[in-house]
Parts: C-alpha cells; structure tokens; sequence
C-alpha cells in the first residue's frame, strides 16, 4: 500500500512538471480524416431542434459580455440598451485595460499588454471559461480560431435568430458581410462592423508613366495592382519611385488573396508547396533584391518621393480619393482572386451554447445592428447597418481640417459602392499566423521557397489534423 | 500503544493540511478527467468508452510525439546522470567545491523566457554557433528547425540541469564513510575498483533519486522549446506536450484527458520498474 501511494505520487509529481507556462506574449497533400474531425460534420449538440416561431423574451434579468478590451461601441450600446430596458442588466467583463503611452505632441500609441494579460493568456482563460460552464452570455469573437469552438459547440448557431429577425434584410443591412461568416451553413457570429482595405495609386507616377488602370475596375487584386505599379515604376524618371511605402513585404497579401488556391478551409484540405506558392515568395524576394522597395533612404521631410501603390482604410481612401487635386488615383477595395472583395470584422460577436439567456443576449445583438446603436459616434468602422454609413462619413470628413470640395454624398455613395462588394474575410488567426511566421523565417535568412513551404504544410497539417 | 497514538497525533494533523491540498488539486482533477477522456465533447459529455484512446493510438501526432518524448528521456536521462555524475565526482572534496556547484546551479535559476531568447540567438542561422563553425569551413544550419533540434533540446536540458544532479550526487558522495577509502587504499584498491565497488553502490540511494528527479525535471524542458519553437515545432522535436497543449488550446479536452491517461501508465510502468530495481539492488546491497 506504501509503495502504491509512493508510487501516485512521484507520478503525480512527474506530471505536475509537465506543465508549461503558456505565455509567449506571440505550422505534403493531405485530407482530413473524415470520421472524428471532419470540418464538414455539424457541432455536436446544434442538431436542427425543431423550434417555435421566436418570441421577443421579457425584457428583464442579466447577460454578461467577455471582451478581451474595452470596446467604447459595445460600452455605449449596452448603456443605451439599458435606458431602453430600464429591467435588463449588462455586465462588461473587460480581460484587460488599454493602456496606452503618451509622445510627444500630446499623440498617444498602445502600450504592449502587461505579462498574464496577452491575448494567449486571454484565450486560456476564455477557453476555460467556456468548458467549466463558466463562460459569459456574449462573447468578442474577432480574436478566436473558431474553427475549434465551432467542432466544440461553444457557440450557438445565429441562423434561427436571424431569420426570426425580418428587419435584418438586405434593404437595410449589408447581408453580404453577414453571410461572408457562415461556416458548414451555420452562423456563429455576428459582425457588428467591417474596415475594407482599399488600394490607390500615385496620381503623379500615374502621369508620368502613360499607365492606368482599367477606368471600369471596381476592386483589384494585390498582385494586379502591384504590377501596375511596377510598370509605373519602370517607365518613369521620377526620383525615389518605389512600388510601395514599407521595406517591402508582399508576400502575405499575395498568398492571402489566393488562399484558396492552397487552402480549402470547408474540406481541410491544402498544399502550400505548390509552384504557385513558391513563385510568390520568389517573385517578392526578386522585387526587394532589383531594388522597388526603400531600404531606408528616403527622407520623407526633404525629399520628394512616389509609391506605385498605396492602402489605405475605407473612409480615409474614401475622403482623400474625392479630394480634388488629390494624390490618390482610382481608390478601390482590394479582391481576391475570386473578385470577392475582401473585409476584416474587428466587432464580431457570439453567443455562448451554454448561456441560460440567449434570447436577451440575441436582443442586445439585434439592438447593437439597429440604427439608433449604429449610429452612435463611437462607430469608427463601416457599420453593418446601412443607414450608419451616413453619420460615420459625415464624422470623418469632419475630423479633416482641410478644405474638401466635395459633398458627403459623394463620399457616401463612393463608400456604399465599395461595401456592396464586400465578400471575403480574411483567413483564421491561426493558418495566417503561422503563414506570416513562417515568412518572417523567410526573410531573415538563407531558407529556400520549398523549405518555407515544406514547414507551413507541416505546421498547417498539424493545426488541422492533431 | 496510547503513547505512540498520542506521539502520531500531531504529525497526522500537520500532514492533513498538505494531503488536502494535493487531493484538491491534483488528485481529484485528475480523477474528474477522466469523465471527459470518456465523452466525447467537455459540453456534451455523450458517453463514448474508450473510443478516444483508440482514436489517439492512431493518431500519428500523438505518436510521432509519444516517440520523441522516449527518445528524449532515453537520451537525455543518463546523459544528465552520467555527466552530472562525472561533475560531482570532479569538484568534490577539491578546492572551491561551493563556487563550483554554484556556478553549476546558475542555469536552474535562469527564467525561462531569458533562457530561451538567449538560446535562440545562439543557435539561430545568423547565430554564435553558426559564426564559430564557420571559421572551420562549416556551412550554416538553422538547428532549431533542422534534424539536429533534438540534439539541441538535449543539450538546452543538460545545460539547465546538470547542476541539480551533480550537487544531489555530492551530498550523496559526502555520505559515504572515508573510512571505506582508507580501507579500500589500505588494501591496495585502484581507483576503477574504489568508484565500482564503494562509491557506485553507496551511491544507489542518491542514485535512484536522481534518476526519479531527472525524470521530473526532463518533462519540464517544454518550456523552454515551446517558446523557442511555438506551437508547431519541426517534427523531431514535437513531444507529447505540446499534443497536449495543443488540445487545451482547441478545447479539445477528451483528447488531451485521454493523452494524460496513456501518458500516466507509462510513467506508472516506469517508476513501479525503477522502485523494483531499486528495491533488488538494495537487497543485495545490505546482503553485501
């Protein structure tokens, strides 16, 4: 019996040191098993039920939303909710502040998050939450590999909600965006707000090169508006003419906007060590050693210099774009190689399969699309209600202190044209983050394409397969 | 037989507090678990047998990472054992046998994180190690991702923990009586026959606990790797850790209970062995 219990505990001891501290502040043909892990099986625990026509709850009792940061438009939402129903309470739980640091000129920048409060340590306590039952009714989603919640049930499934909800339609709502979340037919979250990455050219480079793009292009690729800009480039005797601001690194939005050529999400399956792939990263490296990216030379206060090509947010594009006399030539949102027009969500939400007050949670999602919360100056973003995009147009031009010469319905038709075509969100955190780290691999040394590839296939099989 | 209840009394008392704790904490979460090593979904919790065992003994990240953590302990263990064996041996009873074994113990207490950057640059493609073999005509290797990474996590383990060993292995060479070696020299012993039959057997009980405390400590070189190399290491170095960290990570807590079950009877097979041998060896010591 000693000997036994001797015997437990070296070996719960041994496994005590197994134990790793997670916090780091920040992966051949294959196909996925189709027994266990298929991605294409539902959740467990979403089977359709068969449910009653939605009932709007009695509005009374409390939800909890889990932010990893303060959001001010889910602040202020939740107070105008609260003001509306005087009966319901909403809990904030904020994983950690947004501190930030003062420079000089009274400028503020983000401050690095404090050791315990990264966004893995955020993940760690979110996922434990969530598997003790402990988890709160709402959840940010905009951080989460949801692939993983999703094959776990951890989230409901939005479609019954959104199809109790006629009001959310495409007169008034941009569906497109909303639709651009479904997974396997289900709806996991919901986007309250979309930024579209626009790419310009450099009017002046433009001129003097004789090169154009197509005046009826309404979106372009990354690469078709690169090599536009290297043809700028090349015909032109502008001083200090580059392809783009930066020290040249093309390569992710390059292998971004084609990801579906080496990854299918839906099916798992993928292959990176293609030439397809590796030709991206040839070409980009090629483009950096001819000399179309800036080492560091210019002096941006003294010397005059152009960019083939430049991105920028949606409403800033938007603004400098229709400024007469304006350096930006023919604005318009980056695709993929698809035409889809490509979006990032930085306010998604979910709701908790676990929460006992789905239906108050579902009514505060629905007020945050409404247009009395939409509209709410603290929507920096393209608002997922149509009749936001006004208002926030309107605060944008006015941040500017320059002279416009244009009307805020300009701006605002110009912005609805390019948010009609949004279609495409980015790939998951985890897949990019491996796809950026091994490119940053790629970049500091003497590593070959096919090794670059031959990792990211291992890493990305891992990822999906373990 | 009332004096010695009375006499255990309070020992029992101050012990019920520790016992509690490690139920808590360790015992008891390990026993839940494996409710959720026979489920299928932590959120569900749809009875499923052993299908998860099965399903992991097919898995071949499971077991590619199986692999390298036995090739690891087998390499790693009584490498550490021998060296820090070897150490003891050569600063004990010498001259500054304190300074010695401080600089030896440095290592242990190093932060991880400190650990792992400095070791990165060093065996980074633009490292130190790769400048100083270049000077020999040797092309650059980047060795956390190449097939040598085990080696590296080998020699990142023995770095950390040589120190530990080899000062267990000095409080156990000061145990042994000298008169054993006055003896032994009296009787014309040479030094091979002196470390055979003297040191290495008395020895034994220092021995095996610096086997179990390797062992301990080899699981813990995760840390260091993990931040060295993240989630996805190269495939020689991907140990069952970091399965299993993996798994947390993707919620997926049927596996990763069900890897620990796997992982908990290998290591109960070894310690019972260990224990047996020790238990063998000491017999025939005391007979000796």
């Amino acid at each position: 019996m000693k000997k036994l219990i001797l015997v437990l505990i070296t070996v719960a001891m041994i496994l005590s040191g197994c134990g790793a501290d997670n916090t780091t502040g920040i992966t051949p043909e294959s196909i996925v098993n189709p027994k266990a892990d298929s991605l294409e099986e539902a959740p467990p625990g979403t089977e359709e039920p068969i449910r009653e026509a939605y009932v709007q709850p009695e509005m009374k009792g409390e939800i909890s939303i889990s932010l990893l940061e303060e959001a001010s438009f889910i602040t202020a939402g939740a107070e105008l909710f609260m003001k509306k129903y005087p009966d319901i309470k909403i809990n904030i739980n904020v994983f950690r502040e947004l501190k930030t640091i003062e420079l000089e000129g009274g400028a503020e920048m983000s401050a690095a998050p404090e050791e315990g409060f990264t966004t893995d340590n955020y993940l760690t306590y979110l996922g434990t939450q969530i598997m003790s039952g402990k988890a709160d009714d709402i959840i940010l989603t905009s951080m989460l590999s949801m692939r993983d919640y999703i094959k776990m049930g951890a989230f409901e499934d939005l479609s019954y909600y959104l199809e109790s909800t006629p009001e959310i339609n495409e007169e008034n709502y941009y569906i497109n965006v909303i639709e651009a979340f479904r997974r396997n037919g289900g709806l996991y979250e919901m986007p309250l707000s979309f930024s579209m990455w626009v790419i310009y050219f450099d009017r002046q480079l433009v001129e003097a090169s004789g090169i154009a793009p197509d005046k009826e292009l309404k979106s372009i690729r990354y690469s078709e508006a690169m090599e536009l800009a290297k043809q700028m480039v090349d015909a032109t005797d502008l001083p200090n003419t580059y392809l783009e601001l930066g020290t040249g690194k093309p390569e992710s939005m390059l292998i971004m906007e084609d990801i579906d050529q080496f990854i299918n999400m839906e099916t798992g399956q993928f292959d990176f060590n293609v030439p397809a792939f590796t030709n991206i990263l040839k070409q980009a490296k090629s483009l950096r050693q001819n000399g179309y990216y800036d080492t560091g030379t210019i002096d941006f206060y003294n010397m005059e210099y152009h960019f083939g090509l430049g991105t920028d947010f949606d409403s800033q594009a938007a603004i400098f774009s229709l400024l007469p006399d304006s350096s930006y030539y023919m604005a318009m949102p980056q695709c993929d190689a698809n035409g889809d027009a490509l979006f990032y969500a930085y306010l998604t939400l979910g709701i908790n399969s676990g929460s006992e007050n789905k239906e108050i949670a579902w009514e505060f999602i629905k007020f945050l699309l409404s247009e009395e919360a939409q509209v709410n100056p603290s929507m920096y973003n393209i608002g997922i209600n149509k009749a936001a995009l006004e208002p926030m147009a309107q605060r944008q031009m006015g941040m500017k202190t320059i002279e416009l010469g244009f009307t805020l319905q300009d701006c605002v038709a110009l912005l609805e044209g390019w948010a009609e075509q949004a279609n495409s969100t980015f790939m998951e955190r985890d897949i990019s983050n491996i796809i950026y780290e091994e490119i940053d691999r790629y970049y500091s040394g003497s590593v070959t394409e096919e090794e670059i590839a031959k990792a990211i296939n291992n890493k990305v099989d891992k990822c999906l397969n373990e | 037989m009332k004096s010695v209840k009375k006499k255990n009394g309070l020992p029992v008392f101050m012990l019920i507090f520790s016992v509690l704790g490690f139920g808590l904490f360790y015992l008891f979460p390990f026993l839940f678990s494996l409710i959720y090593a026979l489920t299928d979904n932590p959120l569900h919790f749809n009875f499923v047998g052993i299908d998860n065992f099965i399903a992991l003994l097919q898995n071949k990240y499971f077991m590619n990472g199986l692999k390298n953590t036995v090739t690891f302990l087998a390499i790693a263990v009584p490498l550490n054992m021998c060296l820090s064996l070897m150490a003891a041996l050569m600063i004990n009873g010498r001259k500054y046998t304190r300074y010695f074994s401080l600089v030896f113990l440095i290592p242990l207490v190093i932060p991880s994180a400190t650990t792992a950057f400095f070791w990165s640059k060093f065996f980074d493609l633009n490292g130190s190690l790769n400048k100083i073999l270049h000077i020999f005509g040797v092309e650059k290797i980047e060795w956390i991702q190449s097939k040598y990474a085990m080696g590296v996590m080998i020699f990142i383990f023995l770095w950390k923990n040589i120190g530990y060993n080899m000062a267990l292995f000095i409080g156990g060479l000061n145990n042994i009586p000298e008169s054993y070696y006055e003896c032994a020299d009296i009787e014309g012993a040479r030094l091979l026959q002196k470390f055979q039959k003297i040191t290495l057997v008395y020895l034994t009980p220092s021995f095996f606990l610096t086997l179990i405390m390797t062992f301990v400590n080899s699981f813990k070189i995760f840390k260091e790797i993990y931040l060295l190399t993240g989630e996805y290491p190269t495939e020689n170095i991907y140990v069952l850790q970091h399965f299993m960290n993996n798994m947390f990570l993707a919620l997926n807590y049927p596996k990763l209970t069900s890897a620990v079950y796997i992982l908990t009877i290998v290591v109960v097979f070894f310690i019972a062995g260990v224990f047996k041998i020790e238990r063998k060896i000491s017999d025939n010591i005391s007979v000796y």
